[in-house]
Protein backbone atom coordinates (compact mmCIF):
# COMPACT_ATOMS: atom_id res chain seq x y z
CA UNK A 1 0.00 0.00 0.00
CA UNK A 2 1.81 3.01 -1.06
CA UNK A 3 1.29 6.19 0.78
CA UNK A 4 -0.07 4.32 4.29
CA UNK A 5 2.43 4.83 6.60
CA UNK A 6 3.86 2.33 8.83
CA UNK A 7 2.88 2.97 12.30
CA UNK A 8 5.96 3.24 14.61
CA UNK A 9 6.67 0.72 16.98
CA UNK A 10 6.15 2.58 20.47
CA UNK A 11 5.19 1.19 23.47
CA UNK A 12 1.70 2.77 22.72
CA UNK A 13 1.54 0.78 19.41
CA UNK A 14 2.03 -2.68 20.97
CA UNK A 15 -0.39 -1.19 24.23
CA UNK A 16 -2.67 -0.74 21.76
CA UNK A 17 -1.74 -4.09 20.17
CA UNK A 18 -2.15 -5.77 23.42
CA UNK A 19 -5.32 -4.71 24.25
CA UNK A 20 -7.49 -5.71 20.55
CA UNK A 21 -6.03 -9.22 21.79
CA UNK A 22 -8.80 -11.63 23.10
CA UNK A 23 -7.09 -13.02 25.56
CA UNK A 24 -5.55 -12.20 28.63
CA UNK A 25 -2.15 -10.58 28.68
CA UNK A 26 -0.45 -10.69 31.90
CA UNK A 27 3.63 -9.34 32.57
CA UNK A 28 4.97 -9.70 36.08
CA UNK A 29 8.93 -8.39 36.91
CA UNK A 30 11.31 -11.33 38.82
CA UNK A 31 9.83 -9.59 42.36
CA UNK A 32 6.30 -10.84 41.34
CA UNK A 33 5.10 -7.68 40.79
CA UNK A 34 2.15 -6.67 37.60
CA UNK A 35 4.44 -4.69 34.94
CA UNK A 36 1.28 -5.00 32.56
CA UNK A 37 -2.19 -6.59 31.87
CA UNK A 38 -4.16 -5.89 28.68
CA UNK A 39 -8.44 -5.26 29.17
CA UNK A 40 -9.25 -8.58 28.96
CA UNK A 41 -6.36 -10.32 31.69
CA UNK A 42 -8.42 -7.97 33.81
CA UNK A 43 -12.08 -8.75 32.63
CA UNK A 44 -11.07 -12.53 32.88
CA UNK A 45 -9.42 -12.58 36.26
CA UNK A 46 -12.34 -9.91 37.29
CA UNK A 47 -10.79 -6.53 38.58
CA UNK A 48 -13.08 -3.35 38.42
CA UNK A 49 -12.13 -1.19 35.95
CA UNK A 50 -9.69 1.61 38.11
CA UNK A 51 -8.29 -0.23 40.52
CA UNK A 52 -5.43 -2.04 38.95
CA UNK A 53 -2.27 -0.15 39.56
CA UNK A 54 0.72 -1.56 37.94
CA UNK A 55 3.61 -2.46 40.27
CA UNK A 56 1.09 -4.17 42.44
CA UNK A 57 2.02 -7.82 43.34
CA UNK A 58 0.22 -10.37 41.81
CA UNK A 59 -1.72 -11.62 44.46
CA UNK A 60 -3.29 -8.62 45.07
CA UNK A 61 -5.34 -8.43 41.60
CA UNK A 62 -5.56 -12.18 41.68
CA UNK A 63 -5.70 -14.06 44.81
CA UNK A 64 -6.12 -17.22 43.01
CA UNK A 65 -3.63 -19.98 44.41
CA UNK A 66 -3.32 -21.72 41.51
CA UNK A 67 -1.96 -18.99 38.99
CA UNK A 68 0.62 -17.59 41.49
CA UNK A 69 1.81 -20.65 41.56
CA UNK A 70 2.60 -21.06 38.16
CA UNK A 71 3.52 -16.97 37.80
CA UNK A 72 6.14 -18.61 40.52
CA UNK A 73 7.13 -21.20 39.01
CA UNK A 74 7.98 -19.50 36.24
CA UNK A 75 10.06 -16.89 37.91
CA UNK A 76 11.68 -20.19 39.58
CA UNK A 77 12.70 -22.14 37.19
CA UNK A 78 13.13 -20.16 33.83
CA UNK A 79 10.99 -22.32 32.27
CA UNK A 80 7.24 -22.32 29.85
CA UNK A 81 4.78 -24.04 32.14
CA UNK A 82 0.61 -24.46 32.11
CA UNK A 83 -1.92 -25.08 34.24
CA UNK A 84 -3.07 -28.50 33.90
CA UNK A 85 -6.68 -28.42 33.88
CA UNK A 86 -8.79 -25.08 33.99
CA UNK A 87 -9.16 -23.06 37.77
CA UNK A 88 -12.47 -21.50 38.61
CA UNK A 89 -12.02 -17.70 38.87
CA UNK A 90 -15.10 -16.24 40.58
CA UNK A 91 -17.46 -17.44 38.63
CA UNK A 92 -15.78 -18.51 35.30
CA UNK A 93 -13.31 -20.86 34.17
CA UNK A 94 -9.92 -20.31 33.10
CA UNK A 95 -7.01 -21.67 31.13
CA UNK A 96 -3.59 -20.22 32.14
CA UNK A 97 -0.34 -20.73 30.40
CA UNK A 98 3.48 -18.34 30.37
CA UNK A 99 7.01 -18.37 29.64
CA UNK A 100 9.76 -16.25 30.93
CA UNK A 101 11.01 -13.23 29.24
CA UNK A 102 14.08 -11.09 29.72
CA UNK A 103 13.81 -7.41 29.97
CA UNK A 104 17.54 -5.42 29.32
CA UNK A 105 20.16 -7.98 31.29
CA UNK A 106 18.39 -8.73 34.11
CA UNK A 107 16.68 -11.78 35.70
CA UNK A 108 13.43 -12.83 33.81
CA UNK A 109 9.77 -11.97 34.54
CA UNK A 110 7.00 -13.85 33.22
CA UNK A 111 3.61 -13.22 30.89
CA UNK A 112 1.30 -15.54 31.55
CA UNK A 113 -1.77 -15.91 28.71
CA UNK A 114 -5.05 -16.58 29.93
CA UNK A 115 -8.21 -17.91 28.01
CA UNK A 116 -11.54 -17.41 29.16
CA UNK A 117 -13.22 -21.05 28.88
CA UNK A 118 -15.92 -20.60 30.73
CA UNK A 119 -17.99 -21.07 28.11
CA UNK A 120 -16.68 -24.88 27.04
CA UNK A 121 -16.59 -25.94 30.75
CA UNK A 122 -20.31 -25.25 30.77
CA UNK A 123 -20.68 -26.86 27.32
CA UNK A 124 -18.92 -30.06 28.83
CA UNK A 125 -21.72 -30.02 31.88
CA UNK A 126 -24.28 -30.42 29.01
CA UNK A 127 -22.41 -33.19 27.48
CA UNK A 128 -21.83 -35.17 30.70
CA UNK A 129 -25.37 -34.83 31.39
CA UNK A 130 -26.55 -35.77 28.13
CA UNK A 131 -24.22 -38.57 28.81
CA UNK A 132 -25.41 -39.41 31.83
CA UNK A 133 -29.31 -39.30 30.94
CA UNK A 134 -28.68 -41.82 27.86
CA UNK A 135 -26.51 -44.13 29.83
CA UNK A 136 -29.84 -44.04 32.14
CA UNK A 137 -32.18 -44.78 29.12
CA UNK A 138 -30.22 -47.25 27.85
CA UNK A 139 -29.49 -49.40 31.07
CA UNK A 140 -33.46 -49.37 32.14
CA UNK A 141 -34.45 -51.38 29.15
CA UNK A 142 -31.28 -53.44 29.34
CA UNK A 143 -32.58 -54.43 32.50
CA UNK A 144 -35.30 -55.77 31.82
CA UNK A 145 -34.21 -57.77 28.70
CA UNK A 146 -31.25 -59.20 30.89
CA UNK A 147 -33.53 -59.94 33.55
CA UNK A 148 -36.14 -61.88 31.75
CA UNK A 149 -33.90 -63.62 29.26
CA UNK A 150 -32.15 -65.30 32.36
CA UNK A 151 -35.28 -65.52 34.52
CA UNK A 152 -36.54 -67.67 30.94
CA UNK A 153 -32.90 -69.58 31.06
CA UNK A 154 -33.63 -70.62 34.47
CA UNK A 155 -36.84 -72.50 34.04
CA UNK A 156 -39.09 -70.32 33.50
CA UNK A 157 -39.10 -71.32 29.46
CA UNK A 158 -41.03 -74.52 30.66
CA UNK A 159 -43.87 -72.29 32.64
CA UNK A 160 -45.61 -71.31 29.38
CA UNK A 161 -48.41 -69.28 31.15
CA UNK A 162 -45.52 -66.48 31.80
CA UNK A 163 -42.83 -67.43 29.25
CA UNK A 164 -44.95 -65.74 26.40
CA UNK A 165 -45.37 -62.78 28.71
CA UNK A 166 -42.25 -62.31 29.51
CA UNK A 167 -41.26 -62.37 25.57
CA UNK A 168 -43.64 -60.23 24.73
CA UNK A 169 -41.91 -57.40 27.50
CA UNK A 170 -39.08 -58.19 26.16
CA UNK A 171 -39.97 -57.16 22.52
CA UNK A 172 -40.95 -54.27 24.21
CA UNK A 173 -38.05 -53.20 25.58
CA UNK A 174 -36.35 -53.83 22.55
CA UNK A 175 -38.75 -51.78 20.87
CA UNK A 176 -37.89 -48.98 23.38
CA UNK A 177 -34.07 -49.41 22.54
CA UNK A 178 -34.84 -49.67 19.02
CA UNK A 179 -37.02 -46.21 19.34
CA UNK A 180 -34.17 -44.41 21.25
CA UNK A 181 -31.29 -44.86 19.11
CA UNK A 182 -33.26 -43.66 16.23
CA UNK A 183 -34.34 -40.68 18.42
CA UNK A 184 -31.11 -40.40 19.16
CA UNK A 185 -29.48 -40.39 15.40
CA UNK A 186 -32.57 -38.07 14.33
CA UNK A 187 -31.29 -36.14 17.38
CA UNK A 188 -27.52 -35.97 16.27
CA UNK A 189 -28.30 -34.73 13.11
CA UNK A 190 -30.59 -32.26 13.32
CA UNK A 191 -27.82 -30.41 15.79
CA UNK A 192 -25.16 -31.07 13.62
CA UNK A 193 -27.42 -28.83 10.76
CA UNK A 194 -28.59 -25.18 10.39
CA UNK A 195 -30.36 -25.22 7.79
CA UNK A 196 -32.98 -28.19 6.68
CA UNK A 197 -31.49 -31.02 4.17
CA UNK A 198 -33.53 -30.42 1.36
CA UNK A 199 -35.33 -27.03 0.75
CA UNK A 200 -38.36 -27.50 -1.25
CA UNK A 201 -41.68 -26.03 -1.21
CA UNK A 202 -44.26 -27.66 1.37
CA UNK A 203 -47.83 -27.39 1.69
CA UNK A 204 -48.15 -27.84 5.42
CA UNK A 205 -51.98 -29.76 4.56
CA UNK A 206 -50.32 -32.33 2.27
CA UNK A 207 -47.89 -33.49 5.06
CA UNK A 208 -51.08 -33.27 7.56
CA UNK A 209 -52.95 -35.64 5.65
CA UNK A 210 -50.38 -38.35 5.47
CA UNK A 211 -49.59 -38.12 9.46
CA UNK A 212 -53.24 -38.34 10.40
CA UNK A 213 -53.91 -41.29 8.33
CA UNK A 214 -51.13 -42.75 10.26
CA UNK A 215 -52.25 -42.26 13.67
CA UNK A 216 -55.89 -42.85 12.31
CA UNK A 217 -55.92 -46.63 13.80
CA UNK A 218 -54.44 -45.51 17.06
CA UNK A 219 -57.11 -43.15 17.79
CA UNK A 220 -59.99 -45.10 17.08
CA UNK A 221 -58.37 -48.04 19.39
CA UNK A 222 -58.10 -45.43 22.23
CA UNK A 223 -61.50 -43.87 21.55
CA UNK A 224 -60.32 -40.75 20.71
CA UNK A 225 -61.42 -38.72 17.85
CA UNK A 226 -58.61 -37.46 15.57
CA UNK A 227 -59.35 -34.68 13.08
CA UNK A 228 -57.81 -32.40 10.36
CA UNK A 229 -59.63 -28.98 10.78
CA UNK A 230 -60.76 -26.78 7.88
CA UNK A 231 -58.81 -23.78 6.52
CA UNK A 232 -55.21 -22.37 5.87
CA UNK A 233 -55.60 -24.90 2.71
CA UNK A 234 -52.83 -22.79 0.66
CA UNK A 235 -50.24 -22.20 3.55
CA UNK A 236 -46.88 -23.47 2.21
CA UNK A 237 -43.44 -23.22 3.57
CA UNK A 238 -39.60 -24.01 2.55
CA UNK A 239 -38.21 -26.93 4.06
CA UNK A 240 -37.99 -30.42 4.36
CA UNK A 241 -41.12 -32.31 3.96
CA UNK A 242 -39.83 -35.25 5.58
CA UNK A 243 -38.60 -33.63 8.51
CA UNK A 244 -41.82 -31.23 9.09
CA UNK A 245 -43.57 -35.04 8.87
CA UNK A 246 -41.64 -36.21 11.44
CA UNK A 247 -42.80 -33.18 13.72
CA UNK A 248 -46.26 -33.77 13.14
CA UNK A 249 -46.33 -37.25 13.88
CA UNK A 250 -43.89 -36.71 17.49
CA UNK A 251 -46.87 -33.91 18.18
CA UNK A 252 -49.71 -36.37 17.10
CA UNK A 253 -48.43 -39.48 18.77
CA UNK A 254 -47.81 -36.93 21.95
CA UNK A 255 -51.19 -35.53 21.91
CA UNK A 256 -53.24 -39.22 21.53
CA UNK A 257 -50.74 -41.21 24.12
CA UNK A 258 -52.02 -38.10 26.88
CA UNK A 259 -55.66 -37.98 25.75
CA UNK A 260 -58.49 -40.60 27.64
CA UNK A 261 -60.55 -42.21 25.68
CA UNK A 262 -63.55 -40.23 24.62
CA UNK A 263 -61.72 -37.19 24.10
CA UNK A 264 -60.19 -35.38 21.01
CA UNK A 265 -57.14 -34.58 19.01
CA UNK A 266 -57.22 -32.02 16.15
CA UNK A 267 -54.24 -30.61 13.72
CA UNK A 268 -54.79 -26.84 12.34
CA UNK A 269 -52.89 -24.37 9.88
CA UNK A 270 -53.36 -20.86 10.21
CA UNK A 271 -51.39 -17.90 8.59
CA UNK A 272 -49.96 -15.26 11.06
CA UNK A 273 -48.41 -12.64 9.16
CA UNK A 274 -44.93 -14.18 7.76
CA UNK A 275 -45.95 -17.11 9.21
CA UNK A 276 -47.28 -20.34 8.90
CA UNK A 277 -48.43 -21.87 12.65
CA UNK A 278 -49.61 -25.57 12.96
CA UNK A 279 -51.27 -26.57 15.61
CA UNK A 280 -52.06 -29.39 17.59
CA UNK A 281 -54.70 -29.86 20.24
CA UNK A 282 -55.80 -32.24 22.75
CA UNK A 283 -58.05 -32.72 25.50
CA UNK A 284 -55.91 -34.62 27.25
CA UNK A 285 -54.57 -34.53 30.67
CA UNK A 286 -52.35 -31.24 30.38
CA UNK A 287 -49.18 -30.15 31.85
CA UNK A 288 -48.52 -28.44 34.74
CA UNK A 289 -47.04 -24.98 34.71
CA UNK A 290 -44.00 -25.46 36.65
CA UNK A 291 -43.05 -28.64 33.36
CA UNK A 292 -44.39 -26.64 30.87
CA UNK A 293 -41.06 -24.49 30.42
CA UNK A 294 -38.77 -27.56 30.11
CA UNK A 295 -40.85 -30.07 28.03
CA UNK A 296 -38.92 -29.22 24.87
CA UNK A 297 -35.37 -30.42 26.72
CA UNK A 298 -34.21 -33.65 25.78
CA UNK A 299 -35.05 -36.29 28.27
CA UNK A 300 -37.09 -34.13 30.20
CA UNK A 301 -40.39 -36.07 31.15
CA UNK A 302 -43.37 -34.72 33.32
CA UNK A 303 -44.12 -38.37 34.41
CA UNK A 304 -41.36 -40.47 34.06
CA UNK A 305 -43.01 -43.97 34.65
CA UNK A 306 -45.78 -42.95 32.77
CA UNK A 307 -43.95 -41.90 29.64
CA UNK A 308 -42.02 -45.17 29.58
CA UNK A 309 -44.63 -47.14 29.63
CA UNK A 310 -46.15 -45.54 26.77
CA UNK A 311 -43.21 -46.24 24.75
CA UNK A 312 -41.82 -42.59 24.56
CA UNK A 313 -38.12 -41.87 24.27
CA UNK A 314 -37.85 -38.66 26.25
CA UNK A 315 -36.86 -36.74 22.70
CA UNK A 316 -39.91 -36.65 20.55
CA UNK A 317 -40.34 -32.53 21.59
CA UNK A 318 -36.79 -31.93 21.59
CA UNK A 319 -36.71 -33.49 18.05
CA UNK A 320 -39.97 -31.12 16.89
CA UNK A 321 -38.34 -27.78 18.35
CA UNK A 322 -35.04 -28.57 16.76
CA UNK A 323 -36.92 -29.40 13.11
CA UNK A 324 -38.49 -26.13 13.88
CA UNK A 325 -35.14 -24.44 14.30
CA UNK A 326 -33.41 -25.77 11.43
CA UNK A 327 -36.30 -23.88 9.49
CA UNK A 328 -36.01 -20.79 10.94
CA UNK A 329 -38.94 -22.01 13.06
CA UNK A 330 -40.09 -22.11 16.82
CA UNK A 331 -42.38 -24.09 19.30
CA UNK A 332 -44.66 -22.89 21.76
CA UNK A 333 -47.27 -24.85 24.12
CA UNK A 334 -50.29 -23.65 26.17
CA UNK A 335 -51.67 -26.15 28.73
CA UNK A 336 -54.44 -26.33 31.10
CA UNK A 337 -53.70 -29.74 33.58
CA UNK A 338 -56.97 -31.44 33.65
CA UNK A 339 -58.31 -29.52 30.19
CA UNK A 340 -55.92 -30.33 27.47
CA UNK A 341 -52.99 -28.86 25.63
CA UNK A 342 -52.17 -26.88 22.63
CA UNK A 343 -48.61 -27.25 20.81
CA UNK A 344 -47.95 -25.04 18.37
CA UNK A 345 -44.93 -25.28 15.59
CA UNK A 346 -44.53 -21.17 13.59
CA UNK A 347 -42.32 -21.81 10.36
CA UNK A 348 -41.35 -18.95 8.01
CA UNK A 349 -44.24 -19.30 5.50
CA UNK A 350 -43.66 -18.92 1.70
CA UNK A 351 -45.67 -15.69 -0.64
CA UNK A 352 -49.48 -16.80 -0.57
CA UNK A 353 -50.74 -19.40 -2.67
CA UNK A 354 -51.83 -17.19 -5.70
CA UNK A 355 -48.43 -15.65 -5.76
CA UNK A 356 -46.70 -18.83 -5.54
CA UNK A 357 -48.94 -20.24 -8.32
CA UNK A 358 -48.37 -16.90 -10.53
CA UNK A 359 -44.77 -17.11 -10.19
CA UNK A 360 -44.59 -20.37 -11.66
CA UNK B 1 -39.39 -65.23 54.47
CA UNK B 2 -41.19 -61.95 53.51
CA UNK B 3 -39.78 -59.41 51.08
CA UNK B 4 -41.01 -55.64 50.21
CA UNK B 5 -39.95 -54.67 46.33
CA UNK B 6 -40.38 -50.89 45.38
CA UNK B 7 -39.58 -50.08 41.76
CA UNK B 8 -41.98 -47.45 39.46
CA UNK B 9 -41.29 -49.83 36.85
CA UNK B 10 -44.25 -52.63 36.42
CA UNK B 11 -41.88 -54.93 34.60
CA UNK B 12 -38.97 -55.00 36.73
CA UNK B 13 -41.53 -55.50 40.49
CA UNK B 14 -42.92 -58.36 38.07
CA UNK B 15 -39.05 -59.65 36.94
CA UNK B 16 -38.06 -59.44 40.98
CA UNK B 17 -41.39 -60.71 41.90
CA UNK B 18 -41.04 -63.97 40.02
CA UNK B 19 -37.63 -64.76 40.78
CA UNK B 20 -37.66 -64.32 44.35
CA UNK B 21 -40.81 -66.04 44.55
CA UNK B 22 -39.63 -69.14 42.48
CA UNK B 23 -36.74 -68.95 45.46
CA UNK B 24 -39.19 -69.32 48.23
CA UNK B 25 -39.84 -65.92 49.09
CA UNK B 26 -43.07 -63.88 49.57
CA UNK B 27 -43.21 -60.71 48.07
CA UNK B 28 -44.76 -57.07 48.46
CA UNK B 29 -44.54 -54.86 46.02
CA UNK B 30 -44.88 -51.02 46.22
CA UNK B 31 -44.58 -48.72 42.94
CA UNK B 32 -43.75 -45.37 44.72
CA UNK B 33 -42.03 -44.68 47.89
CA UNK B 34 -45.36 -43.39 50.08
CA UNK B 35 -47.06 -46.90 49.10
CA UNK B 36 -43.58 -48.52 50.41
CA UNK B 37 -42.99 -46.66 53.46
CA UNK B 38 -47.11 -47.75 54.74
CA UNK B 39 -46.56 -51.52 53.60
CA UNK B 40 -43.12 -51.80 55.59
CA UNK B 41 -45.30 -49.76 58.68
CA UNK B 42 -47.95 -52.33 58.64
CA UNK B 43 -46.49 -55.62 56.81
CA UNK B 44 -42.70 -55.56 58.51
CA UNK B 45 -40.85 -57.07 55.63
CA UNK B 46 -37.85 -59.40 56.56
CA UNK B 47 -36.06 -57.34 53.68
CA UNK B 48 -36.75 -54.22 51.35
CA UNK B 49 -35.54 -54.21 47.72
CA UNK B 50 -35.29 -50.44 46.77
CA UNK B 51 -35.30 -48.54 43.59
CA UNK B 52 -33.21 -45.32 43.95
CA UNK B 53 -34.74 -43.44 41.30
CA UNK B 54 -38.68 -43.12 42.29
CA UNK B 55 -41.50 -40.29 41.43
CA UNK B 56 -42.15 -38.34 44.26
CA UNK B 57 -40.50 -39.17 47.74
CA UNK B 58 -37.46 -41.06 45.99
CA UNK B 59 -35.07 -44.06 47.08
CA UNK B 60 -32.53 -42.31 49.50
CA UNK B 61 -35.71 -40.46 51.21
CA UNK B 62 -37.22 -43.84 52.03
CA UNK B 63 -34.11 -45.15 53.31
CA UNK B 64 -33.79 -42.49 55.51
CA UNK B 65 -37.60 -42.79 56.70
CA UNK B 66 -37.77 -46.25 57.08
CA UNK B 67 -34.39 -46.05 59.14
CA UNK B 68 -36.05 -43.50 61.29
CA UNK B 69 -39.55 -45.47 62.16
CA UNK B 70 -39.14 -47.81 65.25
CA UNK B 71 -40.92 -50.55 63.72
CA UNK B 72 -38.04 -50.34 60.71
CA UNK B 73 -34.80 -49.15 61.97
CA UNK B 74 -33.64 -52.62 61.77
CA UNK B 75 -34.82 -54.15 58.39
CA UNK B 76 -32.19 -54.37 55.67
CA UNK B 77 -32.46 -52.69 52.73
CA UNK B 78 -30.93 -53.48 49.51
CA UNK B 79 -30.65 -50.41 46.79
CA UNK B 80 -31.54 -50.76 42.74
CA UNK B 81 -29.64 -48.16 40.85
CA UNK B 82 -29.88 -47.72 37.38
CA UNK B 83 -26.95 -45.19 37.72
CA UNK B 84 -23.81 -47.16 38.52
CA UNK B 85 -22.59 -43.67 39.88
CA UNK B 86 -20.40 -43.80 43.04
CA UNK B 87 -21.96 -41.01 44.66
CA UNK B 88 -25.77 -42.32 44.77
CA UNK B 89 -24.14 -45.48 46.12
CA UNK B 90 -22.16 -43.63 49.08
CA UNK B 91 -25.40 -41.81 49.44
CA UNK B 92 -27.12 -44.48 49.88
CA UNK B 93 -24.87 -46.50 52.50
CA UNK B 94 -24.92 -43.72 54.30
CA UNK B 95 -29.12 -42.97 54.25
CA UNK B 96 -28.77 -46.24 56.02
CA UNK B 97 -28.91 -49.05 53.16
CA UNK B 98 -26.91 -52.26 53.67
CA UNK B 99 -25.92 -53.42 49.94
CA UNK B 100 -26.75 -52.30 46.77
CA UNK B 101 -27.16 -53.62 43.33
CA UNK B 102 -26.88 -51.73 40.03
CA UNK B 103 -29.12 -52.07 36.77
CA UNK B 104 -29.02 -53.70 34.70
CA UNK B 105 -28.69 -57.02 37.20
CA UNK B 106 -28.87 -60.33 37.15
CA UNK B 107 -31.98 -61.68 38.87
CA UNK B 108 -29.40 -64.85 40.39
CA UNK B 109 -26.90 -62.42 41.76
CA UNK B 110 -29.84 -60.50 43.43
CA UNK B 111 -31.25 -63.56 45.05
CA UNK B 112 -27.63 -64.73 46.00
CA UNK B 113 -27.47 -60.60 47.61
CA UNK B 114 -30.67 -60.90 49.59
CA UNK B 115 -30.15 -64.63 51.10
CA UNK B 116 -26.50 -63.06 52.18
CA UNK B 117 -28.03 -59.87 53.85
CA UNK B 118 -31.04 -61.95 55.06
CA UNK B 119 -28.31 -64.11 56.55
CA UNK B 120 -25.98 -61.48 58.10
CA UNK B 121 -28.93 -59.85 59.73
CA UNK B 122 -29.96 -62.71 61.14
CA UNK B 123 -26.30 -63.50 62.60
CA UNK B 124 -25.94 -60.21 63.86
CA UNK B 125 -28.82 -60.29 65.62
CA UNK B 126 -28.13 -63.47 67.76
CA UNK B 127 -24.46 -62.80 68.32
CA UNK B 128 -23.88 -60.51 71.57
CA UNK B 129 -22.34 -57.73 71.53
CA UNK B 130 -18.54 -59.07 72.03
CA UNK B 131 -15.47 -60.76 70.93
CA UNK B 132 -15.00 -61.46 67.13
CA UNK B 133 -13.71 -64.33 65.83
CA UNK B 134 -13.01 -64.68 61.96
CA UNK B 135 -11.26 -67.51 61.05
CA UNK B 136 -7.90 -66.81 62.90
CA UNK B 137 -8.83 -63.16 63.72
CA UNK B 138 -10.23 -62.64 67.51
CA UNK B 139 -11.19 -58.92 68.49
CA UNK B 140 -12.20 -59.17 71.63
CA UNK B 141 -13.65 -55.17 72.58
CA UNK B 142 -13.22 -55.92 76.71
CA UNK B 143 -9.82 -56.34 76.86
CA UNK B 144 -9.34 -54.10 73.89
CA UNK B 145 -6.88 -56.86 72.22
CA UNK B 146 -6.98 -58.00 68.77
CA UNK B 147 -4.90 -61.42 67.89
CA UNK B 148 -3.89 -63.37 64.59
CA UNK B 149 -3.30 -67.32 64.73
CA UNK B 150 -3.13 -66.27 68.55
CA UNK B 151 -0.44 -63.60 68.24
CA UNK B 152 -1.68 -60.40 69.55
CA UNK B 153 -1.44 -57.14 67.56
CA UNK B 154 -0.33 -53.74 68.57
CA UNK B 155 -3.37 -51.49 67.14
CA UNK B 156 -3.78 -47.93 67.80
CA UNK B 157 -7.18 -47.13 68.85
CA UNK B 158 -9.13 -46.05 65.39
CA UNK B 159 -7.03 -48.49 64.35
CA UNK B 160 -9.06 -51.59 66.77
CA UNK B 161 -12.23 -49.96 66.00
CA UNK B 162 -12.13 -49.37 62.67
CA UNK B 163 -11.15 -53.29 62.49
CA UNK B 164 -14.38 -53.75 65.11
CA UNK B 165 -16.79 -52.19 63.02
CA UNK B 166 -15.40 -53.68 59.50
CA UNK B 167 -15.22 -57.46 61.39
CA UNK B 168 -18.68 -56.82 62.69
CA UNK B 169 -20.49 -57.01 59.44
CA UNK B 170 -18.64 -58.85 57.17
CA UNK B 171 -19.43 -58.26 53.34
CA UNK B 172 -21.18 -55.11 54.02
CA UNK B 173 -19.44 -51.56 52.49
CA UNK B 174 -18.71 -48.76 54.63
CA UNK B 175 -18.34 -45.48 53.24
CA UNK B 176 -15.23 -43.48 54.31
CA UNK B 177 -17.45 -41.16 56.49
CA UNK B 178 -19.32 -43.90 58.13
CA UNK B 179 -16.21 -45.48 59.32
CA UNK B 180 -14.69 -41.90 59.99
CA UNK B 181 -17.92 -41.37 62.27
CA UNK B 182 -17.25 -45.05 63.65
CA UNK B 183 -14.00 -44.67 64.78
CA UNK B 184 -14.38 -41.27 66.10
CA UNK B 185 -17.44 -40.89 67.08
CA UNK B 186 -20.28 -38.96 65.57
CA UNK B 187 -19.27 -35.42 63.59
CA UNK B 188 -15.78 -36.10 63.49
CA UNK B 189 -14.13 -33.75 60.73
CA UNK B 190 -14.86 -35.22 57.17
CA UNK B 191 -11.15 -35.79 55.22
CA UNK B 192 -11.55 -39.06 53.30
CA UNK B 193 -8.13 -39.65 53.25
CA UNK B 194 -7.63 -40.32 56.90
CA UNK B 195 -9.96 -43.31 56.66
CA UNK B 196 -7.40 -44.38 53.90
CA UNK B 197 -4.70 -44.22 56.53
CA UNK B 198 -5.59 -45.69 59.19
CA UNK B 199 -7.05 -48.47 57.11
CA UNK B 200 -3.18 -48.91 55.08
CA UNK B 201 -1.82 -49.23 59.03
CA UNK B 202 -4.15 -51.54 59.89
CA UNK B 203 -3.48 -53.98 56.68
CA UNK B 204 0.36 -53.96 57.02
CA UNK B 205 -0.46 -54.90 61.14
CA UNK B 206 -2.80 -57.49 60.12
CA UNK B 207 -0.29 -59.18 57.63
CA UNK B 208 -1.20 -61.88 55.52
CA UNK B 209 -5.00 -61.12 57.23
CA UNK B 210 -4.50 -57.34 55.99
CA UNK B 211 -6.29 -58.87 52.54
CA UNK B 212 -9.46 -59.77 54.23
CA UNK B 213 -10.64 -55.47 54.65
CA UNK B 214 -11.24 -54.97 50.89
CA UNK B 215 -11.28 -51.76 49.26
CA UNK B 216 -14.61 -51.20 47.22
CA UNK B 217 -13.39 -48.07 44.56
CA UNK B 218 -15.20 -45.13 45.02
CA UNK B 219 -17.44 -46.18 48.46
CA UNK B 220 -15.40 -47.38 50.76
CA UNK B 221 -14.06 -50.87 52.76
CA UNK B 222 -15.06 -54.12 53.82
CA UNK B 223 -14.15 -56.81 55.66
CA UNK B 224 -14.45 -59.90 53.61
CA UNK B 225 -17.42 -62.55 54.08
CA UNK B 226 -15.94 -65.89 55.31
Amino acid sequence: MPGAQKPPRTPATLEAILASVTEGVLAVDPRGEVLLANGPALRILGVPAGTFGEGKPLREICPVAPLEGLVSGILRDGKAAELPDPVPVGDRFVQASGAPFRAGGGASGAVVVLTDVTRVKRLETVRKDFVANVSHEIRTPLAAIRGYVETLQDGALGDAANAERFLKIIEKHVGQLTNLVDDLLQLSRLEATEAPPTRERVVLRAVIEPSVGTFAEAARKKGVSLERLPGGEGIAVQGDAHLIERAVNNLLDNAIKYTPGGGRVTVETRREGGEARLLVSDTGIGIPAEDQPRVFERFYRVDKSRSREMGGTGLGLAIVKHIAQVHGGRVGLTSTPGVGSVFSVWLPALGSGIATVSGR
Amino acid sequence: MLLLVVDDDPDMLGLLAYNLGRAGMSVLTASDGEKALALARTRKPDLVLLDLMLPGMDGIAVCRALRKASETSGTPIIMLTARADENDVVEGLEAGADDYVTKPFSPREVIARVKTVLRRAGAAARSPSGRLVREDVEIDPERHQTTVRGKPLDLTATEFRLLYVLASRPGRVFTRNQLLAEARGPGAAAEDRTVDVHVASLRRKLGARGEAIETVRGVGYRFREE
